[in-house]
């Protein structure tokens, strides 16, 4: 364990940590480019290397992308990456308002801490915790698909039934395209565009980031409140933040591991969950959606932790917890490293050297988040409208594009964007929507693959409900949903009693 | 606050149009080889069509909540605005990205554009302009390899 430590600290090892966190945190800053992009793209960069300096930088750019993803949360609306969905939900109002500064600074903060219980869950529960990843069969996914829909109550700003409509819109049009299950063409209106369906990137940036671009073109106010003095990094207010919230921080943290370790659950899942986990939890005062610096502590110390949370079943089980790790899996093939539990003992150097320098390159992300952070804040801050509304717009339609290199994602990503924001004017928010749209795929195959097991095993019921893990998320749905009545009836009844 | 401004009449429009889409998708459903395809659509599309019709009840019951305030700005503004952006996006596969991109900056900069036009500013934004068109155009062509469109009308 010594030597690989000594062994990530080499110059090349935290070199190449530096770079690719910086790398990763500008490509995941621009909206459209996500995390699985960044490491992609640069992939190929890594097949000359070392495997563990290979390892290190990929782990790096993951990480950074990830984080990367807060900027444009926080300062357009928009997630740069679906994993910053959350952030934007209290980041952007806080930039709103003119505490954008704060937002980035506690979002670095945020995604630090996460990063590194993720890394650690990573260097110590590695095996133990993979078992989790084998444990979760269809029936588990379609039930914490289920509980990720519950969080439509908590982010329904208003009308609730607007809020769980929107959710069911986004549902039917994650439905959109040929079905992943069988090779039926749904919900294409005949349209040739949509055969391949929405894809959730195109989705998010329309929806959320379009809106914002409508209105900011349509009156002289300035895009976010401009600072009048000097206030650095607020590096001390950010931290005062952060130690308020640390009980939030290190269930957020400890949230993001463990979805991080479920095949294909991600980043965005993690995110939500361990936001409406904190709303659930607020304190008196504290106003979730309006620029609640707990939110953004929730949002970005989760996604971070899927990073290291992810790295558990790529490395022991070779099943990649995260579509970033499906691609850093590819490269580890490419390199001669076959990923099982034996990877643990015969390439111990190699493994623990990586998880040392995944470790050390989200440390670097403070200085390097810090420093980009204010950057973009000072330049999106200071930006003309003039310049800020097509450098932006272009940004989306490039961004976009780059998804699958085609026109058509940009079309629907400026359709969708329209329809959100005729939505959000009547009240119906883009968040459940993106919720639908997010999870409406693994709901749907979960509850199909459940369901036929069920039918060729003659126990539907038994599939559904029987099994410990299903009934253990079913309790804590039924939790979630109904623990703020009952405890809001409770302190109602000892209040009059009381009296 | 009027008790026109306070019926929230855009929101049960939208129930009606949502209403609709659940509809069309229990129709679309109907078409399917596999069962399977739509069990979950249908469901959701039921969902869908029962929550937007409790809410469209509770609004005729004078019990909804009160319609979300709209910001006030520029109709013609946004409307350019979305305009410009489905038609640089339509325009991409026969112009090429650089030419359309170049043209919807330029128009995209000009609605968004409240203040006075002077030479200096022109010259500035222009100039700006110019260095993130190409600078996304390099960080996307070159760097990252992405196939940006070349344009089917300039090709041979």
């Amino acid at each position: 364990m010594l030597q690989s430590l000594a062994a990530a600290l080499t110059p090349v090892n935290l070199v190449l940590a530096l770079l690719g966190v910086a790398a990763g945190t500008a490509i995941g800053a621009i909206p459209g480019l996500t995390a699985t992009m960044a490491v992609a793209v640069l992939v190929p960069l890594t097949f000359t290397m070392p495997p563990e300096n290979a390892l290190i930088l990929m782990g790096a750019i993951y990480t950074g992308a990830i984080y990367g993803g807060a900027y444009a949360a926080i300062l357009l609306n928009t997630p740069g990456t679906p994993s910053a969905i959350a952030t934007t939900l209290d980041g952007f109002p806080m930039a709103k308002r003119g505490d954008g500064d704060l937002a980035m600074t506690i979002a670095c903060l945020a995604s630090v801490a996460g990063g590194i219980v993720g890394a650690l869950a990573l260097l110590t529960l590695a095996p133990p915790l993979s078992k989790v990843a084998l444990s979760f069969g269809p029936a588990e996914y379609f039930w914490l698909a289920i509980f990720g829909l519950s969080l439509i109550a908590a982010l329904s700003e208003g009308s609730l039934l607007k809020g769980l409509a929107g959710g069911a819109f986004g549902l039917l049009v994650s439905c959109v395209g040929v079905a992943e299950i069988s090779a039926d063409v749904r919900l294409t209106f005949g349209s040739h565009t949509l055969i391949s369906g929405i894809n959730v990137v195109a989705a998010l940036i329309g929806l959320f980031c379009i809106p914002v671009l409508i209105d900011l073109v349509s009156t002289p106010e300035r895009h976010l409140k401009i600072e009048t003095e000097q206030r650095g990094f607020r590096l001390g207010e950010a931290f005062a933040h952060v130690w308020r919230e640390k009980l939030t921080l290190i269930r957020s943290s400890m949230i993001g591991t463990i979805v991080g370790i479920l095949p294909g659950a991600g980043g965005s899942v993690a995110g939500l969950v361990a936001y409406s986990e904190a709303r659930r939890t607020a304190k008196p005062g504290q106003s979730f959606g309006k620029g609640e610096p707990a939110g953004v502590i929730a949002s970005e110390s989760s996604n971070n932790a899927t990073v290291g949370g992810g790295f558990i079943p790529t490395l022991v089980l070779g099943i990649p917890g995260t579509p970033p790790d499906a691609v850093i899996l590819g490269a580890l093939l490419v390199q001669g490293l076959r990923t099982g539990p034996s990877l643990f003992t015969e390439k111990a150097t190699i493994v623990y050297t990586f998880i040392w320098g995944l470790m050390f390159a989200t440390i670097l992300m403070l200085p390097v988040g810090l420093l980009l952070g204010r950057y973009a804040y000072k330049s999106i801050v200071a930006m003309p409208k003039a310049i800020l509304v097509p450098a932006v717009a272009f940004m989306t339609i490039i961004g976009t594009y780059a998804i699958n290199n085609n026109v058509s994602d940009v079309v629907i990503m400026i359709v969708l964007g329209v329809i959100g924001w005729v939505l959000g004017r009547f009240g119906y928010l883009a968040s459940p929507i993106v919720l639908g749209l997010i999870l409406g795929p693994i709901a749907e195959q979960g509850f199909v693959q459940a369901w036929t097991i069920g039918v060729a095993r003659e126990d539907l019921f038994g599939m559904f409900f029987g099994r410990p893990i299903s009934l253990g998320i079913i309790l804590f749905t039924l939790f979630s949903l109904f623990s703020p009545i009952l405890i809001e009836k409770w302190k109602r009844r000892s209040a009059l009693n009381e009296r | 606050m009027s008790a026109d401004q306070k019926r929230d009449y855009g929101g049960a429009s939208m129930a009606v149009l949502l209403i609709g889409f659940g509809a069309f998708a229990i129709y679309d459903t109907t078409g399917y080889a596999d069962p399977d395809s739509a069990v979950f659509p249908r469901t959701v599309a039921m969902g869908l069509i029962a929550v937007s019709s409790v809410y469209l009840t509770v609004w005729l019951m004078g019990r909804a909540d009160a319609a979300t305030v709209w910001e006030r700005g520029s109709w013609p503004r946004r409307l350019a605005f979305v305009a410009v952006m489905l038609i640089a996006a339509f325009a991409m596969p026969w112009i090429g990205f650089v030419p359309v991109a170049l043209a919807s900056f330029g128009l995209l900069m000009m609605i968004a554009m409240f203040d006075a036009w002077t030479l200096r500013r022109a010259a500035i934004y222009i100039l700006a302009g110019l260095i993130i068109v190409f600078g996304f155009y390099g960080l996307f062509g070159w760097l990252l390899q992405v196939p940006l469109p070349r344009g089917w009308l300039f090709q041979g």
